[in-house]
């Protein structure tokens, strides 16, 4: 099943591998569950250590955080629409496990303008 | 309050300390207390308005998580009634009381920082960080503070110091009212110390323990971060095949086009006047910001840096580079630069002078370990810089400010500071960018498109603007109109004028122009076709085939 959310983690992918040394400096194992329709349709493993990422859950390595999110919010947290604490707090965004690592990924989703 | 210190620099897990000081700052502990109301409100608006309140404040990533764990642990707090803290929070509760009793009509209560409340805040907050080394159950505490930086400010715990503060004392008996404050609050702690400590001995074992393991934990990452981050953009890749090899006077060309605002031809004639003359600080410093310009983050990095090798005081050089470094990412070598800028401006020289901690020598390794706190500190110096001369605007320093706002993710600071400069200069296409690339991340993006095409009306071959607009339209989800502007930059950086005005104008279709191109502006195009639901044009994305995807977007 193809979801809005892929373009989303098909850029981190590249963005972990064009930049090794930022995906290190974030040193954290992450997976995203994204829901659609109230169910959870597909996983990603962000393994930032190794700096590589992939469908499917943690192959090998210990997971610090999870997080779950509808495809819908994934996108708009991407482009910059939804604050991933806003999200949070709302309850768009549910994290379980190191929840302080997760701040470290925000520039990894975004595109930033550049100055 | 207090405990500041022991809670910042939280680099992982979930601490036991934030129990403790969870319940310093929450309202609910408050208003247990009957304390006055006003101080608090935030507990009693709505969700919707504490959201957006809490994320006015700066919301530098690292912090803005802490206060939600700290509600968790505040509520757990609460249902086991630790009577010890409850005591202390009694203590603190008094004083504040009657420092409300004594005084005129408290101020509004604000959430804002207000930079010279904030100045006094700094210093307050020093008081406050004494008594805390003081007293006897922090004093194993120290060795360990060192090792677990950077200490990060949490806007949580400085906001209610700041409400306190600024709602209870008159600026001019600041500095007795602290004082009083502070022997309250040390015989306050002298006293909690000793009723409660053996949980406290348990507790801080506990932390103790935490603290180490994140210390040795997170030093490591740090400064492999640091060397790699620096060895990556070590050489300067020279285009493969460059069609202004034989170019006399490549220097000059360069510059013509410049003028000309063809960017991409420019750069070329730069690369070929580099290789000739490698110790021409110049030629690397044109070269440099000409690749920024051109969305070549990565190469205007190295360039930036020979040209700092050969110029280590050059001021364009380390600005230009901050702002490298700030789109990259990496916010110490940043820091680092802005630094190292007002040491060379012999106006401002002596106000980084009083600030030894901010100076940085060539590669020391202690500047990995930064962290918040060293840019709020470099922000404090730059307004002190602008106060110099409040009648007039230096540009540069509103640029630099400006640079480190976004750093701190205060982007409508940011922007102030912007405007400023333009008012200095109002037809700098650089200016404008950087005005409108704040407007963008400030989630401002209608307003960012305004600033994009003032810049692109004074040069429209800027193609970090061009770049900049299809990640607005992206943003904005006009996914055709970004994929337009994205792909018109990446044609103008492909066939450049330079080579169609060669005599031999035997250029090859643009596969040998493969390394003109921003690996940024193609990943956006990737992401936004992605979005579009064309995957169908991805083949061509990742051959790289520009040709095939202007013909697919031509109506």
């Amino acid at each position: 099943m193809s979801l809005q959310s892929d373009a989303v983690f098909q850029k981190i992918i590249d963005g972990l591998k064009e930049n090794e040394a930022k995906a290190k400096a974030v040193n954290g194992v992450f997976v995203y569950k994204i829901t659609k329709d109230g169910k959870v349709a597909k996983e990603w493993t962000l393994d930032c250590k190794n700096a590589k990422a992939y469908e499917g859950p943690a192959q090998g390595v210990k997971v610090d955080t999870t997080l779950t999110v509808a495809d819908e919010d994934m996108v708009d947290i991407a482009l910059g629409k939804l604050n991933p604490q806003a999200a949070f707090m709302k309850g768009k965004l549910k994290i379980a496990g190191n929840i302080m690592l997760t701040q470290k990924l925000a520039p990894l989703l975004k595109t930033d303008a550049k100055l | 309050m207090s405990l500041r210190p022991l809670v910042e620099g939280d680099c992982g897990g979930v601490n036991p300390l934030m129990q403790l000081g969870g319940q310093f700052t929450r309202d609910v502990a408050h208003k247990d207390e009957g304390f006055v109301q006003r101080q608090f409100e935030r507990g009693t608006r709505p969700d919707e308005q504490l959201i957006n309140e809490f994320l006015g404040q700066v919301a530098a990533p690292p912090q803005s998580f802490q206060m939600d764990t700290l509600l968790q642990e505040m509520r757990d707090i609460n249902i086991n009634g630790a009577p010890q803290q409850h005591l202390q929070q009694r203590q603190a509760d008094q004083w504040s009381q009657d420092f409300a009793r004594g005084l005129a009509p408290a101020l509004p209560n604000k959430m804002i920082h207000m930079h010279p409340q904030q100045q006094e805040m700094m210093q307050a907050q020093e008081f406050f960080d004494e008594p805390l080394i003081s007293s006897q159950n922090f004093m194993a505490r120290q060795p360990y503070m060192a090792i677990t930086g950077p200490p990060q400010q949490d806007p949580f715990f400085d906001s209610p110091m700041e409400t306190i503060i600024t709602d209870n004392l008159p600026r001019a008996a600041q500095g007795e009212s602290v004082a009083d404050w502070i022997v309250d609050y040390q015989r306050s702690t002298e006293q909690n110390g000793q009723t409660a400590s053996n949980f406290n001995e348990k507790f801080w074992q506990r932390l103790q323990d935490e603290w180490q393991k994140l210390a040795e934990e997170n030093e490591h990452p740090w400064l492999s971060e640091y060397n790699e981050n620096l060895d990556a953009y070590k050489e300067y890749e020279f285009a493969e095949e460059n069609p202004m090899s034989e170019l006399e006077n490549a220097f000059e060309k360069g510059k013509e086009y410049l003028t000309k605002g063809d960017i991409p031809s420019a750069v070329l004639c730069f690369e070929v006047a580099a290789k000739k003359e490698p110790e021409r600080a110049e030629i690397w410093q044109l070269l440099g910001t000409s690749q920024a310009e051109n969305e070549m983050d990565p190469q205007s990095i190295s360039a930036l840096k020979r040209a700092l090798e050969l110029q280590p005081e050059n001021r364009e050089v380390l600005m230009a580079l901050a702002v490298c470094y700030t789109n990259e990412g990496l916010q110490n070598n940043a820091v680092k630069m802005l630094s190292n800028w007002l040491a060379a401006n012999p106006k401002y020289q002596h106000l980084i002078a009083a600030h030894p901690e901010l100076q940085f020598e060539g590669t020391s390794l202690a500047s990995s370990l930064i962290g918040a706190s060293k840019l709020r500190d470099l922000q404090q110096i730059y307004l002190e810089a602008v106060r110099l001369h409040p009648a007039e605007v230096d540009a540069d320093v509103q640029e630099a400010l400006g640079v480190l706002y976004n750093l701190s993710g205060e982007f409508d600071k940011a922007v102030d500071c912007y405007q400023a400069a333009l008012q200095k200069d109002p037809q700098n296409a650089k200016t404008w960018n950087r005005l409108g690339a704040s407007l963008a991340n400030g989630s401002r993006s209608v307003e960012a498109v305004e600033a994009y095409q003032h810049a692109l009306r004074l040069q429209p071959g800027f193609i970090r603007v061009r770049y900049n607009v299809g990640v607005c339209c992206m943003n904005l989800k006009a996914y055709k109109e970004a994929v337009e502007h994205l792909l018109t930059a990446l044609t103008m950086q492909a066939h450049t004028n330079a080579a169609r005005e060669l005599p031999n104008a035997a250029m090859e279709a643009t596969s040998g122009g493969q390394n003109q191109m921003s690996e940024s502006i193609w990943s956006t195009v990737k992401m936004v076709i992605s979005l579009m639901g064309r995957s169908d044009l991805q083949g061509h994305v990742s051959d790289r085939n520009l040709a095939a995807l202007n013909e697919a977007f031509q109506d």
